[in-house]
């Protein structure tokens, strides 16, 4: 997967597209947002880190002019201001994630990925999750490469939860997925499911797992 | 009462306002008194002179004594009395007593010219006689009527005028003092008024409300130049203040860039045991430039805690995004309590700041398998609980200091987490307590004013 970073710090961007490639990705790193124009036209990336304060310009600008050109790209933002203006600023321009400097790149990693694992993503294909791998458009799952037999809303469930590997995924958010507007709820469905691919992914040995959150909702975390 | 202190103002004005009365009523009485004196005397040659003249009326008429001896048979002269009536030639034409127009006639006191003269050691018992010689014409031609009295009854007139204001009026006098002191000092705390009022506004000057300033209306003029100069202080401190938190915020903001790129430099190194220990430090250091910053915002920002935001869904957000930390670090956490919204007025963003704080806490010094607890309180609370070791007896009262720590524990934070709780509760009315978990562990709570406890 190919990234652009768009940060003024020069080394700042070194470091970035260093560790970037460690984790697997393939970074190109420029200094200008008009730069980042060129770059942009040229190659089709998979997903944009950019920095709010570029020399010509704030990165808002240049967020505003990809999404004018009508590109879907996923854009992360990067900021030294954590003010909620700000970040909410950043969000309404048309940013699908912001992070706040200083950043682990673990984070950075991770929100990476959740970007790209959205339907249509670079990884919203084919979701993997320790030895767990799910085909969304096959609906199959392969755990340790042998297929496992789910119910259609068990294998929605694992969508939502490898969707957001790493993150909680609230349990309302599963309902209104999982079940129709006309659709009866039982207050205990979704646990209920839960429950039931829990058991399953334990049993084939599965090196992800499922947390519940008490009162919130679940999450899935690779085994370490 | 502080006003009626010896060194106060008040006390020193009314003081000399004391003294000057002294003196003036001493003054006052004084010359009263002199004039009184220099009063009695023309007084009393006065009445001569009115006894002198009644008794030249009775003989103008006729010439005769009749009724001269009629008057003094009635009673109408004092028994001091002494008069004698010369002709032109200094012939006596009727007299008191002998030994007395003897007396005048051989002081030649007729051809002296004077009108009033004294007659000392005179009569039996020797007295020191006062007296006034009236020349008049009547139907016996030009005579002189001469009348003397003792001089004792002059001071007799005197005292009796002394004793009258003595009796009738001296009394008034203290009184009027008193009176005028009090006036006085009364006018005196009356004029201080203001002077208290600008006492009681520099009282109320806190480093969190830099921006007042002593109120200039309606001061006394000779205050005025003192609040003016203080207000200028407070101006310039403030400047400096100003600045010192803009330092402070800028610092932290400048250091953001570089901490991330050594943040992600040591990530990039090789696992061992020198690096992992390194990353750990930067980690310290990042929580210190985010605290740092986050007190600088929180001093020099006036925050917005009048919106309505619901307690549990900044719970849910805080729980939902400290879940994956917690559980990385072996940890369960839940969120319990209130099932529908709790609303509060409030500033979302620092509330879930502080939430985020407490529970960063608790996995940190939770060291437990029992699950953090965020229990929503729909009275309008959040608590925040852990199974951990607890907060020591001793330590309660320091935890929410800034740059508080342990004296024990190996220093991993800025101390200043629990300060920034403290804070942000504090500019929403609220409290950040800490209580025993009951059955072993702490609970932070923070409790939110209701909307009738707001109004009061």
């Amino acid at each position: 997967m190919r990234l652009l970073v768009v940060e003024d710090d020069v080394r700042l961007s070194e470091v970035l597209v260093e560790n970037l490639q460690k984790s697997g990705f393939v970074a190109d790193a420029v200094h200008y947002a008009c730069q980042a124009h060129g770059a942009l036209q040229n190659i089709a990336y998979d997903a944009v880190i950019l920095d709010r304060g570029l020399p010509d310009g704030d990165g808002l600008e240049l967020l505003q002019q990809i999404r004018t050109c009508g590109s879907n790209v996923p854009i992360l933002i990067l900021t030294a201001r954590d003010a909620v203006e700000d970040r909410v600023a950043g969000l309404d321009n048309g940013a699908d994630d912001y992070l706040v400097k200083p950043f682990a790149t673990e984070e950075l990693v991770s929100r990476l990925k959740a970007l790209l694992r959205r339907p249509g993503g670079a990884l919203g294909r084919r979701l993997v999750a320790g030895n767990v791998i799910l085909d969304t458009i096959g609906r199959d799952i392969q755990i340790d490469n042998r297929p496992v037999e789910l119910s259609r809303r068990e294998i929605s469930v694992l969508e939502h939860l490898m969707r957001r590997l790493g993150r909680v995924v609230p349990k309302e958010l599963l309902e209104e997925k999982l079940y129709g507007f006309g659709e009866e709820l039982e207050s205990n469905a979704v646990p209920v499911h839960v429950h039931h691919l829990r058991r399953k992914l334990e049993r084939a040995r599965a090196t992800a797992s499922i947390h519940t959150v008490r009162g919130v909702g679940y999450l899935l975390t690779e085994d370490s | 009462m502080r006003w009626l202190h010896a060194d106060s103002l008040q006390m020193k004005l009314a003081r000399r306002l004391a003294a000057l009365f002294m003196v003036t009523t001493i003054i006052l009485v004084g010359a009263f008194l002199y004039l009184s004196y220099d009063l009695a005397g023309s007084l009393s040659r006065g009445d001569l002179f009115d006894i002198s003249e009644e008794l030249a009326e009775e003989i103008e008429d006729d010439g005769q004594f009749d009724k001269v001896n009629e008057l003094i048979a009635r009673g109408w002269l004092r028994e001091h009395t002494r008069y004698a009536i010369f002709d032109t030639h200094g012939g006596v034409l009727f007299s008191s007593d002998i030994q007395f127009s003897d007396n005048v006639s051989a002081r030649e006191i007729l051809s002296s010219g004077d009108e009033s003269f004294r007659l000392d050691n005179f009569g039996t018992p020797p007295q020191n006689y006062l007296g006034v010689v009236n020349f008049e014409r009547s139907e016996a031609g030009r005579i002189a009527v001469v009348v003397a009295e003792p001089e004792q009854s002059e001071q007799d007139l005197l005292n009796g005028i002394m004793w009258d204001i003595v009796y009738k009026a001296a009394w008034f006098v203290p009184v009027f003092i008193a009176l005028s002191l009090l006036v006085g000092v009364l006018a005196i705390r009356n004029g201080l008024q203001p002077l208290r009022r600008t006492a009681a506004e520099a009282a109320a000057i806190q480093p969190d409300a830099m921006s007042a300033r002593l109120g200039t209306v309606n001061l006394p003029s000779e205050i005025y130049p003192l609040v003016a100069a203080v207000n200028g202080a407070l101006d310039r401190l403030e400047s400096g203040f100003e600045q010192q938190r803009r330092f402070t915020a800028n610092a932290a903001h400048e250091l953001r860039t570089p901490l991330a790129i050594i943040t992600g430099a040591i990530e990039g190194m090789s696992d061992n045991d020198r690096v992992s220990k390194l990353r750990q430090d930067v980690a310290r250091m990042n929580r210190l430039v985010e605290q740092l910053l986050h007190v600088a915002r929180l001093d020099s920002l006036v925050m917005d805690t009048d919106t309505d935001m619901d307690l549990r869904a900044v719970a849910l957000q805080v729980v939902e995004s400290m879940a994956p930390l917690a559980i990385a670090r072996g940890q369960e956490i839940e969120l319990t309590g209130a099932a529908t919204a709790v609303t509060v007025k409030g500033n979302g963003h620092d509330i879930e700041d502080s939430v985020r704080n407490l529970v960063e806490n608790a996995i940190i010094h939770g060291h437990s398998t029992a699950p953090i607890e965020v229990r929503v309180g729909m009275e309008g609370s959040i608590s925040v609980c852990d199974r951990g070791p607890g907060v020591a007896i001793e330590d309660r009262a320091h935890i929410f200091d800034r740059f508080w720590h342990r004296q024990s524990a190996a220093g991993s934070g800025a101390g200043l987490g629990l300060a920034i709780v403290q804070e942000i509760m504090k500019l929403h009315g609220a409290t950040a307590r800490y209580e025993e978990n009951p059955g072993g562990g702490s609970c932070f709570v923070l409790r939110f004013p209701t909307a009738d406890q707001r109004k009061r």
